[in-house]
């Protein structure tokens, strides 16, 4: 906790305090705390047709697991996983019925399965379903063998004898030299691995096979193409209420959500969503915007909205959410108990804020350090997270007759010098593009940095 | 009580000036100078080089009226030992107890000639070290804006914390020790002075004060001692602080009285007045007194104030060590994990150095620079400093380590009393060449590592600077920063932006005239 939460908190403490002082005889109802608050309604689950397998609709991503320390178990390999405190996660997930798990060999540093392993391991097999990928990104395993070796290995890790989900894992992108097309026939097909992961899928050693998708459409195309061949049981897309009609706009490299969704309905297969929250973007936002949602339905959070949002989508399998912390698991299965789908009216509610969202260019960056340390010493998510939170606040003006563009400037370059230190700030980028490959949201750190630092010279080119 | 209204009347706008010149100095919003900007150009000694007739005929008309009210609520120096005299007093058991001392008529007057004969034929640094507007400026610049620095931070942070930005946070101050030991030197020579004998600097160092003499040695009005009142007692001449009241003989020497009206306030009979004089009590003019001293041919002691160059070393090597940790300590960061060290960068060397922008060129700031530091506390850039080269010694020297002087900046010149930085506007900034970019091809990372960069041409903010590929007619090959010498005006964004450290591959030359184009 920073002085700044701590603050926050102290003074929010102060208050509830007052209050309290102010009103004992008013007082009706004994409030405990509101962790006392429990969900209030029953899991949705929903059925694959090629199984009947039924899937809960919130599904447990693996990819940001507890940790000892404070730090993240992605980051650096000497953070310890907190397997005590996944044990728990996962025996609250069980609890209030979640039973997918997504993970991958490559997550948490490679320590993901080994970690999901032990605390499935205590769970009878038949309440939990197990999805992993075959992650085969470095070159060095686009070999057979190698593949198969990582396959294989993710039984051992997981201690289990079949996989429920097995998935191609993020086809569409490149790698070095190769382009998107070069790089999906090195990983899956020169090697014959699609062909050995559907023996494998005949054999019952995987009972459903999938691919997860983002970057090129020619290659969502293709992969669907063979569908006759493949019979894919499910897809994993990225989706939420921006990426449905405005993904090119985020990220000109993504297609739009309605797209990929009407694709595999047509197909009659069902989608596993990714990025419900859009790297945590829908989960706070402008406060005018938020102002709205609340308008609407007070008592919901606004990251609740994007889940229910999902959960209107009958062909939607499951959404999986990262938790990393205990009430990360609380809230959203909270969120997902009782799902109420979203009426017409709710529906242009949320069209009419992603298109307020994208007037306003804050930067998809979720914090997680990935392009960190950036070899000559700019703090690349301490920029972003700066910028977004004046974008957020209302702080960052389209033009200088803005009717608070005096204020806004003025918040904006004295938080800015408060919150990345001078030497650290966007003009540093030089724009060497060290960062950009290790960015998974894809962002163009150097053209953004660049884009900050000229809004930052045009506000301070206006100071008088 | 009407005795002792003037007195009051004089303390209440002492301390204003003095609270107003000291807020001045620790600004680092660039706001006090709207507000108080004219307690420093109304100084003597600066309204002259500034050329601000208004205010310096003005001074010597009240001083011709009234005699020296200047040196008591307007001078900061003249104030800061009254604050020391006063504290002289607070602390002894006794009573300090000022007499009656003879006027050191040689030693005023040869400083005073050394002083015009240094600021006509321009003698630098010699007017600086015995103005005392500078005098204070130092202190104050050295002793009392990285004070100001500490409470702006604590404002920022606890303004942040309540989500408010009312105060930025300021930029560090560029810290001169060979500033500091100037200042702390003359400080405690002028403490010791204060503290001992009151105003004995105003009425033997001080050039100001024997100008102003001058015109005060027959004011309209002044203290007057009505003899058929007065018991010569003896009272006003031990509260002297000028010791120029000779009570014996009922005289006040008003060249030396600087109008602090403590006599009138603690004469019990009621007998000096503040008024116009009788032909009899009247100060002999200063080309009399000459002629006396001459005629008498006293004997004066000059040897009082050298042979201080000991202590001098001593306290210099004291005062910079002491202020040395606190600084280090306030202005260290600490950064979380995760970020790559930053090297700090050196300040290159520079066959010439850099002057700010308004400064013109090397002869008018040294003409006209009596190096106060006023710029230095004000550069929200971090880019000024006091020069620690013989030949500029303390006068406003540009580097570009922490920062580069923006476009949009020219706060030194808004804050310069003398005049010695001063610019009209930010056109004229921006058309003002202080010096021009070279090219260090063996740091350049794109260069040497090949890392594509151009961060320098990206910020160059007159567009002086293209990235051209190194090798004639290969565009595949690392790009380099060409420099349009013509276009440069010496901002030194290339400079501090540049990646390479702790040595720049682009740095900036300063010209000696800036060129304006």
């Amino acid at each position: 906790m920073d002085r700044r939460d701590f603050l926050k908190r102290l003074s929010a403490a102060t208050a509830t305090m007052g209050l309290a002082a102010c009103t004992p005889a008013e007082k009706t109802k004994e409030i405990i705390g509101t962790e006392s608050k429990k969900p209030t309604g029953e899991m949705t689950y929903r059925t694959v047709p090629t199984s009947g397998d039924k899937v809960s609709l919130l599904g447990y991503g693996c990819m940001r697991l507890p940790t000892v320390q404070h730090g993240s178990a992605r980051e650096q390999k000497d953070i310890e996983i907190d397997q005590e405190e996944l044990n728990a996660h996962v025996d609250y997930a069980i609890e209030h019925g979640i039973n997918y798990f997504d993970t991958s060999p490559v997550y948490c540093q490679g320590r993901s399965e080994h970690h999901m392993g032990i605390a499935l391991k205590r769970i009878p097999r038949e309440k939990f379903l197990i999805a992993t990928k075959l992650s085969n990104f470095a070159q060095e395993y686009w070999s057979r063998e190698k593949s198969i070796e990582m396959y294989r290995n993710s039984f051992k890790e997981l201690q289990v004898d079949t996989i429920d989900y097995m998935l191609l894992h993020s086809i569409g992108g490149t790698s070095g030299e190769y382009n998107s097309t070069q790089t999906f026939e090195k990983r899956y097909i020169e090697n014959g691995i699609l062909d050995f992961l559907l023996e494998e899928r005949a054999k019952g050693k995987i009972r459903h096979l999938g691919f997860s998708y983002h970057g090129d459409i020619a290659i969502f195309d293709r992969a669907l193409a063979m569908h006759d061949k493949c019979k894919w049981d499910f897809v994993q897309i990225q989706m939420n209420y921006v990426d449905w009609l405005h993904a090119k706009e985020v990220n000109p490299n993504n297609t739009n959500a309605e797209y990929l969704y009407a694709e595999l309905e047509k197909r009659n297969i069902p989608a596993i969503i990714m990025e419900p929250l859009l790297g945590g973007r829908l989960a706070s936002t402008l406060s005018f915007i938020a102002a709205k949602l609340k308008a609407h339905r007070p008592e919901d959070s606004i990251a609740k909205w994007a889940l229910r949002y999902l959960g209107s989508f009958p062909n939607v399998l499951t959404v999986l959410s990262g938790m990393t912390y205990m009430e990360n698991v609380k809230e959203n299965i909270d969120t997902y108990s009782s799902v109420e789908p979203c009426t017409e009216e709710e529906l242009a509610l949320l069209e009419e804020v992603a298109q307020a969202m994208l007037r306003y260019p804050s930067v998809p960056c979720t914090g997680c350090q990935y392009c960190m340390p950036c070899p000559y010493g700019v703090n690349i998510p301490g920029i972003f997270q700066h910028y977004n939170k004046c974008i957020n606040e209302g702080n960052v003006s389209v033009s200088n007759q803005d009717e608070n563009y005096v204020k806004a400037r003025r918040a904006f370059l004295m938080g800015y010098d408060r919150a990345v230190s001078k030497l650290r700030q966007a003009d540093h980028c030089i724009g060497c593009g060290a960062c950009v490959s290790h960015c998974p949201q894809g962002i163009k750190i150097p053209a953004e940095m660049q884009r900050i630092d000229k809004y930052v010279e045009s506000l301070k080119q206006s100071m008088d | 009580m009407k005795s002792k209204f003037l007195k009051y009347a004089r303390v209440v706008c002492a301390v204003v000036m003095m609270l107003s010149i000291i807020t001045l100095f620790c600004d680092t919003t660039g706001i006090a100078r709207h507000y108080l900007g004219w307690t420093v150009d109304i100084q003597f000694f600066p309204s002259i080089s500034a050329g601000l007739i208004a205010a310096f005929v003005s001074t010597l008309v009240v001083t011709k009226l009234f005699g020296r009210i200047y040196c008591s609520v307007i001078c900061p120096l003249g104030i800061f030992q009254d604050i020391v005299a006063r504290l002289g007093r607070l602390t002894k058991k006794q009573k300090i107890k000022y007499s009656y001392s003879e006027e050191k008529l040689w030693m005023r007057l040869i400083i005073a000639v050394l002083f015009i004969a240094s600021y006509l034929i321009c003698a630098y640094p010699i007017v600086g070290l015995l103005e005392p507007y500078s005098i204070f400026g130092r202190m104050a610049t050295t002793l009392l804006a990285p004070v100001g620095r500490l409470i702006a931070e604590y404002l920022a942070a606890s303004s942040e914390a309540a989500g408010d930005y009312t105060f930025a946070m300021p930029a560090a101050l560029n810290y001169s020790y060979v500033m500091l030991g100037v200042a702390l030197f003359s400080l405690v020579l002028i403490a010791i002075l204060a503290f001992r004998g009151g105003r004995t600097y105003c009425n033997t160092i001080c050039p100001v004060g024997t100008i102003l003499s001058i015109f005060a040695e027959n004011s309209v009005v002044k203290p007057v001692i009505d003899h058929d009142k007065c018991v010569k007692c003896g009272l006003c001449a031990r509260k002297c602080k000028a010791s120029c009241i000779d009570s014996k003989n009922g005289k006040v020497d008003s060249s030396r009285c600087v109008d602090c009206m403590n006599c009138i306030s603690a004469c019990s009979k009621g007998a000096i007045s503040f008024s116009t004089s009788s032909d009899k009590d009247k100060t002999p003019n200063i080309i009399k007194r000459i002629k006396d001293r001459f005629a008498k041919k006293a004997k004066e002691d000059v040897n009082a104030t050298v042979a201080t160059d000991e202590s001098k070393r001593a306290f210099l090597t004291v005062g910079a060590l002491v202020v040395g940790s606190a600084m280090t300590k306030s202005m260290a960061k600490t950064f979380d994990g995760g970020l790559a060290e930053i090297t700090e960068k050196k300040e290159p060397v520079r066959t010439d150095r850099i002057t700010p922008p308004g400064s013109k060129s090397y002869r008018h700031i040294k003409d006209v620079c009596t190096s106060c530091g006023l710029c230095i506390t004000a550069c929200p850039n971090e880019v000024l400093r006091p020069s620690e080269e013989l030949d500029s010694l303390l006068t406003p020297v540009m580097s570009f380590e922490k920062g580069y002087c923006r476009p949009e900046c020219k706060r030194c010149s808004d804050v310069c009393p003398t005049g010695a930085i001063s610019l009209a506007d930010l056109a004229e900034k921006s058309a003002t060449h202080v010096g021009h970019a070279v090219f260090i091809a063996d740091n350049c990372i794109s260069l040497k590592k090949g890392v594509s960069c151009g961060n320098c041409a990206r910020h160059c903010p007159v567009g002086a600077i293209t990235m051209a590929p190194s090798v004639i007619g290969d565009e595949t090959s690392p790009k380099m920063p060409v420099i349009d010498s013509q276009r440069c005006i010496g901002c030194g964004a290339c400079e501090n932006l540049c990646p390479s450290s702790p040595y720049s591959a682009i740095y900036v030359e300063g010209h000696r005239v800036h060129r304006i184009d």
